[in-house]
């Protein structure tokens, strides 16, 4: 038993089937009295009426075309031949033909909705029904579409008889041309192949076979809406022009045009395919022109286009990867209202024949030109149409195709969702990203922010401290002007005093005593003092003096104490005291010199007349002196613990028997003294502080400096012991009426 | 290359510091000569790094002048003044009159000063110490001062008693026990450390002056 094919989908279905096993449409014709099988397939599944009774269904229609058939799978002139012939030989007009006009009036001219008498709705039966008809009961757009078919009877029995080949196509065409031109020239039909002008949809004939809608245009749309790369010319078509044919020309009877080739353009692989193996299959939908008619421009443009066009892949990928050119047409013809028959043609058509090789080589199945896809933009957009296996494509379950797999998705760009441009711009930040750079944010204006200048607060007088400084000051100044208050001066000796003036007693006049001048000038008020008696004490035994210092003010300061005492001795420089100068280098200049004398010596200061740096040891101050241990004692007058410490630790090695006396400030004293009451004492005697001082003036029996600044000394000391006194007093009563104090 | 010169270094001041370190030791004319000349050159290139600082005082202040930067007319005087004495020193050198004039009428009179309100202000600070603190290291604080200042200072009345003696004493006691014997722990430290770290740049362990 043969099967039959589902003119939906094409699937074969046992011959005694009603509905389609795969997609439920109904595989058998509704015949008036006859129920329906299975329901309808879908919404608006129901054949119109004046389809139900189909050419290859009715008894007629079963013979010509299993005549078409067979001649489907011959080739070249056979094809055209059964294409054109078959209609003729049959004797007489095919109703299916003859139906097709009416069926296309209707489109115009038809009966409002629901007015469809049943009569007209059930075929022949309800035709010939119309014609027994009284004249009075027919309504009037039957009456005038009668009208129309008389004149154009009319029209065509004045006309010259057309090929009988061609009289059904040039009747069919004279239906869809305008009235007003059923005599237009040749010439006039045939644009001119650069710039055809493209026609509405709505003038597209039926036979009029259509480049497809497939997807790489749509792509191309979201291309050119994008607008970021222009696309170079490559022959495509505008996408109007892709989705819209061009004008049907009027064709003289004998020209036969392809009107896809007559727009330059250049047939999808699945038209040629159809247009080889099914022309006689699809007599209404083909018509062409041989190579030898062809018109020269034609040809030209035709070529062109088969060299510049790229093949625009198939939406539909399945069952071959690209669907004949005819599917373009059926989605164009679906509104119309195809006779089942037809659709089972065009179904079976792509499986008429394979493919030709090749073809996949030349087409990229559901895909752009490699070239074409570099230029796309990637993160625009998502690919806009997928094309799914077969058996996971929707199936229509609305309109004309309901039941068909793989149809066309009516919201292919518009209504899918992709990403617009604006938003590709911007920056996709999460939470916690937002966050830190908030926190950046407020960090770099704060810094950016200038701080406010601190509130001077409410100025307070500093009582306390100028009221301390008052009373030093005077403390200080009173005794020096008007002689009091005086201190008595201490009665007993200081405990290191008594050895320093027996050493100072002991010295040998003959050599020279060393006199290290390692102080600062505002140390000078105190350590003049304290180093006066002792220097007076030397000079009062005539001991010669060398001077030397590791400062660069030591020098100045030595001068300046030795005039102010030698005035009263009469020392002289050069005679009775030198100045070495200034030893650069600190400890290292102390260890040199007490290595060698005048090889750390450079030049010295306020050299007398005939002394320069390179005969100071010839003077007679220093004459005989080699090394450190030759002077008969080495003083050493410091302020800090540094330098009294350096020249402990760096000269004593160097001494041998040479006594070193240090004449410290009050403060230093304790850091030195360790060296002096050590069992082997690297110092021989101190002298620190002003009392210390004062007592050595009293042994020397000359009141000096000491002992002028003793009142004010003295006074300065109870000025501080009271200020102590005083605080001490104050924190207590604040500390007592102080709530919760006490 | 760079291992190469670390090791030069490195034994360049083992050698120089054992030399001048036998040199307390060993009595022979040839350890000594060469220890000699070695300090020479340290003292040598100390006065080179005293003519270093003073070329940075110099550049600073310039510096904070050119940018008007604040105090900047300080400096601009800091600047002049140096520029003055480093003249007439270089043309006239440290001894002239004039030198000798701008130091005894302005520099010793001018750090006198300082040093006197240093006096006021630790008067001032020992004053806020007992008024405002009240914990015991302040009242010890100024008890021990307040002993010294008593023991180290004349009295108006009473200079030769019993109680005088009685407070010198103890501040003999202060200053001869307590101060002398932290300094003594404080110069063991700085012994202990200076021979460390003499130690360490011997073994070569210790680099101050770079790798």
């Amino acid at each position: 038993m043969p099967d039959v094919r589902c003119p939906m989908c094409s699937k074969p279905n046992p011959s005694d089937a009603a509905t389609c096993k795969s997609c439920g449409a109904r595989l058998k014709p509704l015949v008036p009295g006859e129920s329906p099988i299975g329901g309808a397939p879908g919404r608006g599944g129901a054949f119109p009426p004046g389809e139900e009774r189909e050419p290859g269904q009715g008894e007629g229609g079963a013979d010509w075309l299993e005549r078409i058939r067979p001649a489907a799978d011959e080739g070249g002139e056979a094809e055209h031949e059964a294409l054109t012939g078959g209609a003729d030989q049959s004797g007489d007009q095919p109703d299916w033909l003859g139906r097709l006009r009416p069926a296309g009036a209707e489109e115009e001219e038809g009966p409002p909705e629901g007015e469809v008498p049943d009569w007209l709705s059930s075929g022949e039966e309800g035709r010939a029904q119309a014609e027994a008809e009284p004249a009075g009961e027919v309504p009037d757009w039957l009456a005038r579409i009668r009208e129309r078919q008389e004149a154009e009877a009319r029209v065509q029995a004045s006309e010259p008889e057309p090929a009988p080949e061609e009289d059904w196509l040039g009747r069919l065409r004279a239906e869809e041309l305008p009235p007003a031109k059923p005599e237009q020239p040749p010439a006039i039909a045939v644009p001119p192949p650069a710039q055809p002008e493209p026609p509405p949809v709505e003038s597209i004939p039926l036979a009029m076979p259509r480049e497809p809608v497939s997807r790489p245009v749509f792509r191309e749309e979201v291309f050119k809406e994008d607008r970021l790369f222009p696309a170079p010319d490559i022959g495509l078509e505008p996408e109007e022009e892709s989705t819209e044919s061009p004008p049907l020309p009027w064709h003289p009877p004998g020209d036969r045009l392809t009107p896809s080739r007559g727009f330059g353009r250049k047939p999808s692989a699945g038209a040629e395919m159809a247009g080889d193996q099914g022309q006689g299959e699809k007599p209404a939908r083909r018509g062409g022109l041989d190579s030898a008619t062809e018109p020269a421009w034609l040809a030209e443009a035709r070529e062109q286009a088969d060299d510049e066009l790229p093949h625009v892949p198939a939406l539909v990928g399945d069952e071959g990867s690209a669907p004949p050119s005819g599917s373009s047409a059926d989605v164009e013809l679906a509104p119309i209202d195809l006779p089942d028959w037809l659709s089972e043609l065009k179904g079976a058509a792509p499986h008429a024949r394979p493919e030709p090789e090749g073809l996949e080589d030349r087409l990229a199945p559901a895909t752009l030109p490699s070239w074409l896809e570099a230029m796309r933009p990637m993160e625009t957009f998502r690919p806009v149409v997928e094309i799914q296996p077969e058996e996971e494509q929707q199936v229509e379950a609305a309109g004309p195709l309901a039941g068909l797999r793989g149809v066309l998705l009516a919201e292919p760009v518009v209504a899918m969702p992709h990403q617009s441009t604006a938003a590709a711009a911007r920056l996709d930040v999460t939470e916690r990203q937002f966050a830190l750079g908030d926190l950046l944010r407020r960090l770099v204006e704060e810094e950016e922010r200038e701080s406010p200048a601190a509130a001077r607060g409410k100025r307070r007088l500093p009582l306390v401290r100028w009221a301390v400084a008052v009373f030093l000051i005077l403390a200080v100044i009173l005794p020096s002007f008007i002689g009091g208050p005086s201190f008595p001066v201490p009665a007993l000796v200081p405990p290191g005093l008594p050895s320093l003036i027996n050493l100072v007693n002991e010295l040998p006049t003959e050599k020279p005593v060393l006199l290290v001048f390692d102080y600062e000038p505002a140390y000078s008020g105190e350590l003049e003092a304290v180093a006066g008696p002792l220097l007076e004490h030397l000079m009062l035994r005539g001991l010669r003096l060398a001077t030397v210092s590791t400062r660069p003010s030591g020098p100045p300061l030595a001068e300046r104490l030795i005039q102010q005492i030698g005035e009263m001795h009469q020392y002289t420089n050069g005679e009775d005291y030198l100045h070495l100068g200034y030893l650069p280098g600190g400890p290292a200049a102390a260890q040199l010199f007490a290595q060698d004398p005048h090889l750390a010596v450079a030049g010295g200061f306020l050299l007398p007349e005939g002394t320069t740096g390179a005969t100071i040891w010839q003077s007679p101050v220093v004459r005989g002196v080699e090394r450190l241990s030759d002077f008969g004692a080495v003083v050493v007058i410091a302020a800090g613990t540094e330098i009294a410490r350096t020249w402990v630790e760096q000269a004593s090695p160097m001494l041998g028997e040479t006594p070193l006396v240090m004449v410290l400030s009050a403060g230093v004293e304790p850091l030195v003294r360790p060296y002096y009451e050590a069992l082997d004492p690297q110092v021989d005697a101190i002298l620190a502080g002003l009392p210390a001082a004062v007592a050595y003036e009293q042994a020397n029996g000359q009141p000096g400096q000491a002992r002028t600044l003793w009142d004010a000394f003295g006074s300065g000391m109870l000025v501080a012991e009271l200020s102590l006194v005083l605080g001490a007093i104050y924190g207590l009563i604040s500390w007592l009426l102080r709530p919760g104090g006490g | 290359m760079r291992l190469r010169l670390s090791l030069v270094w490195v034994a360049v001041v083992i050698g120089v510091g054992l030399i001048v370190l036998l040199g307390f030791f060993v009595d022979q004319p040839v350890i000594l000569g060469i220890r000699r000349i070695l300090i020479s050159w340290a003292v040598l290139l100390s006065a080179a790094a005293l003519v270093l600082g003073l070329y940075n005082l110099l550049s600073v202040h310039w510096h904070k002048v050119s940018l008007q930067e604040r105090g900047w007319p300080y400096s601009a005087l800091l600047v002049l003044c140096f520029l003055v004495t480093l003249t007439l020193g270089v043309l006239f050198g440290p001894d002239y009159p004039v030198i000798l004039m701008l130091f005894r009428y302005i520099q010793v009179p001018v750090e006198a000063s300082l040093m006197a309100l240093l006096a006021i202000s630790l008067t001032v600070a020992g004053f806020r110490l007992v008024a405002r603190r009240r914990d015991l290291l302040s009242l010890i604080f100024a008890i021990v001062a307040f002993v010294v200042l008593l023991g180290t200072g004349p009295w108006l009345v009473g200079g030769g008693g019993g109680a005088y003696e009685l407070v010198r004493d103890l501040r003999n006691w202060f200053a001869q026990v307590w101060a002398a014997g932290g300094a003594r722990g404080v110069l063991l430290g700085v012994a202990l450390g200076a021979t460390l770290t003499g130690l360490r740049v011997l073994l070569g362990s210790d680099r101050p002056y770079g790798d």
